[in-house]
């Protein structure tokens, strides 16, 4: 069933006054990106307003998606651990589960369960919560800029998404993406391709180095020690460990700065850097939205919240599911059918067949359905009593065996003292020089056809010849 | 999210249509199972059907082949006597004609040699056999002589198909 899910996505990537705006496209499941706009939002020359323009028309046509980042310091993400193996049972505890882990009432949010999957006999997900308001809060600030985004995904996620996108990860491995935004940064921390933690802070390019230059020294201080303690936190074992470290975002383009920082990091990590840092967030949220297929999948949108172009999407969907549905029910029914029929119809010829042989053998019978064979045979059996001499005037001639019989016994110098011959039986009486010259005459009878007992001889008598009688039946 | 009517309404229709389409592969499934059951023992009745008819046919051959002889009459026995075997005395017994098929009468008649040359009663048959409609042996019993050599006390007992007035 074709998806409906539109093949274009615009992400906006919205910083304090700047804004990044990717038009991806997917073709043959390969995205390709465009930066649509990278810039101030208050652009002279109506840039941005473009881009936003271009993005309502193609998601109003349904052929696009557009989709923002809820801030990772105004969410939060928590991995939730269900004591039993069912997910479908899971799901209705994890709510629970959350609750307690709130400071916040349950009710007051947006949240979403990703990626629920079993571990050791219990079901482990990665909880996505926001507080109502504060989405509400973003989508309206989202708003004052001009921008309706359908989906609002997680920063975080975003983040760890398009790292694990970029950069394979090794099995195992430790991971930690540090995105460096302009006013503010989202540590990333997982292992291999699974998703730990996140954790933002607002220290950002503007406070740690506006101009570009190097940081000052409180500010990377503050910077470093709070990283420190994030990483040793969740890797207590950070010099024996692997740890593959990623710098992201805007900052990451800054080789100068990243190096200054990392003379602060610990030594044993391997530090690198993600390209196209300024539109890492934009690409991620792009790439994520066209394949909702890649967990951990997140929209807080959701609900009472769902954006109305959603929810023509979603309808859309499902009335084509469900005319699909239609379809292939039909599509049954009249396989099915179909099959019936044939089948039907080969009965019913081989019905036909098995009649017409039976009219054929029986013509003045009326034949019921079923008795086809059974009159067919009482006709063929009638028929044959009044046909019978017709059959023998056919069969073999008399005057023939019996000239053959006479024959063979002169030939070998046999008396034939007495014959009878009948169509079913056979009886000789002769005299022969030697005791097997009747078997002979044994021979001609096999020939047509006679199954004869052992002769009767009589020992040779005054007349020195070996009488014998031969019988046999057909 | 508010479901519209119309789509509610596809929605069950697909059900239905998916629930009776379930029901009808169920029902295939068995019918299947119950005509090819069928098919199977047709195809049985039609080999063993098939046979008869052929044999029936065969039968019904014979019997058209006395229907095409243009004279179905029977040569009476005692002209073929005197025209195989003339000067030979026989006593003839005809037995009462029996009615066949298609208006075809059996005749049966026994012959009785007292003494025969065994060489005139072999043309005495041959004839027989070779009259159209034929007469056929159906038994014969030689009892040789004791006083000449190739003579012998004969009986036969001669049968022969025919139709006087047509089917």
């Amino acid at each position: 069933m074709r998806n409906d899910r539109p093949d274009v996505c615009y992400a906006f990537d919205l910083t304090g006054d700047a804004a990044v705006v990717v038009r991806a496209v997917r073709r043959r499941r390969r995205i390709h990106n465009e930066v649509v706009w990278e810039g101030p939002l208050d652009d002279p020359g109506k840039g941005f307003a473009q881009a936003v323009a271009g993005a309502l028309f193609e998601a109003r046509a349904g052929r696009a998606l557009t989709v923002a980042a809820m801030p990772a310091a105004q969410s939060i993400i928590r991995q939730l651990t269900a004591p039993f193996p069912s997910i479908s049972k899971a799901r209705k505890v994890l709510p629970a589960l959350l609750d307690i882990q709130l400071p916040f009432p349950l009710e007051t949010c947006v949240y979403q369960f990703c990626m629920p999957m079993r571990d050791n006999h219990q079901v482990k997900a990665l909880a996505v919560v926001a507080q109502a308001a504060a989405l509400q809060s973003r989508i309206d600030d989202c708003a004052s800029a001009g921008v309706d985004p359908m989906r609002m995904d997680h920063e975080a996620l975003a983040i760890w998404s398009q790292s694990i996108a970029e950069t394979a990860p090794v099995p195992g491995e430790r991971r930690v993406v540090l995105y460096l935004a302009r006013d503010h940064h989202v540590m990333v921390i997982g292992r291999g391709a699974s998703f730990e933690s996140a954790h933002s802070g607002q220290a950002g390019l503007d406070k740690l180095a506006s101009d570009g230059s190097a940081p000052s020294g409180d500010a990377k201080n503050s910077f470093t020690g709070r990283v420190q303690r994030v990483l040793r936190a969740h890797i207590p074992d950070l010099e024996n460990t692997a740890v593959a470290w990623f710098w992201a975002g805007p900052g990451a383009d800054r080789q100068a700065l990243c190096k200054e920082l990392e003379n602060e990091l610990p030594a044993a990590i391997t530090y690198r850097a993600h390209t196209h840092g300024a539109t890492f967030l934009a690409n991620g949220l792009a790439d994520r939205a066209l394949h909702p297929e890649r967990e951990p999948t997140c929209d807080l949108r959701t609900g009472a919240m769902t954006h109305p172009l959603s929810q023509r999407l979603a309808q859309k969907t499902a009335r084509r599911m469900a005319l699909g549905y239609l379809a292939l029910g039909a599509l049954i029914i009249a396989v099915n059918t179909g099959w019936l029929q044939f089948l039907g119809s080969r009965t019913r010829q081989a019905g036909n067949y098995v009649r017409e042989l039976a009219q054929s053998v029986a013509p003045k019978a009326n034949i019921q359905y079923g008795q086809e064979l059974l009159v067919a045979q009482r006709a063929y059996e009638k028929d044959q009593e009044s046909l019978q001499p017709f059959l023998r005037a056919f069969g073999v001639s008399a005057s023939r065996q019996i000239k053959e019989i006479l024959d063979t016994a002169r030939r070998h110098g046999i008396q034939i003292e007495g014959l009878t011959l009948r169509d079913d039986y056979v009886s000789l009486q002769g005299a022969s020089a030697q005791w097997t010259d009747c078997d002979a005459i044994l021979e001609v009878l096999a020939q047509w056809g006679f199954s004869t007992q052992p002769p009767v001889r009589k020992d040779a008598g005054p007349d020195e010849k070996v009488h014998f009688s031969i019988e046999g039946t057909r | 999210m508010r479901v519209p009517h119309k789509q509610n309404i596809l929605w069950i229709l697909a059900g239905c249509l998916m629930v009776g389409a379930g029901y009808l592969c169920l029902y295939t499934w068995r019918q299947t199972g119950v005509l090819t059951r069928k098919l199977d023992r047709l195809h049985e009745t039609a080999l063993q059907m098939r046979d008869l008819a052929a044999t029936a046919q065969a039968d019904r051959a014979c019997l058209e082949t006395f229907n095409a002889l243009p004279d179905k009459t029977l040569t009476s026995v005692r002209e073929l006597l005197l025209s195989a075997v003339p000067g030979t005395a026989a006593r003839v017994n005809e037995r009462a004609p029996e009615p066949m098929i298609d208006g075809w009468t059996l005749h049966r008649v026994d012959i009785t040699f007292d003494t025969i040359p065994l060489k005139a009663m072999s043309r005495f048959i041959m004839a027989a056999e070779q009259e159209r409609p034929p007469w056929r042996i159906s038994e014969c019993s030689i009892i040789a002589s004791d006083k000449q050599a190739g003579h012998g006390r004969v009986s036969l007992l001669l049968e022969g198909l025919e139709q006087k007035d047509g089917p």
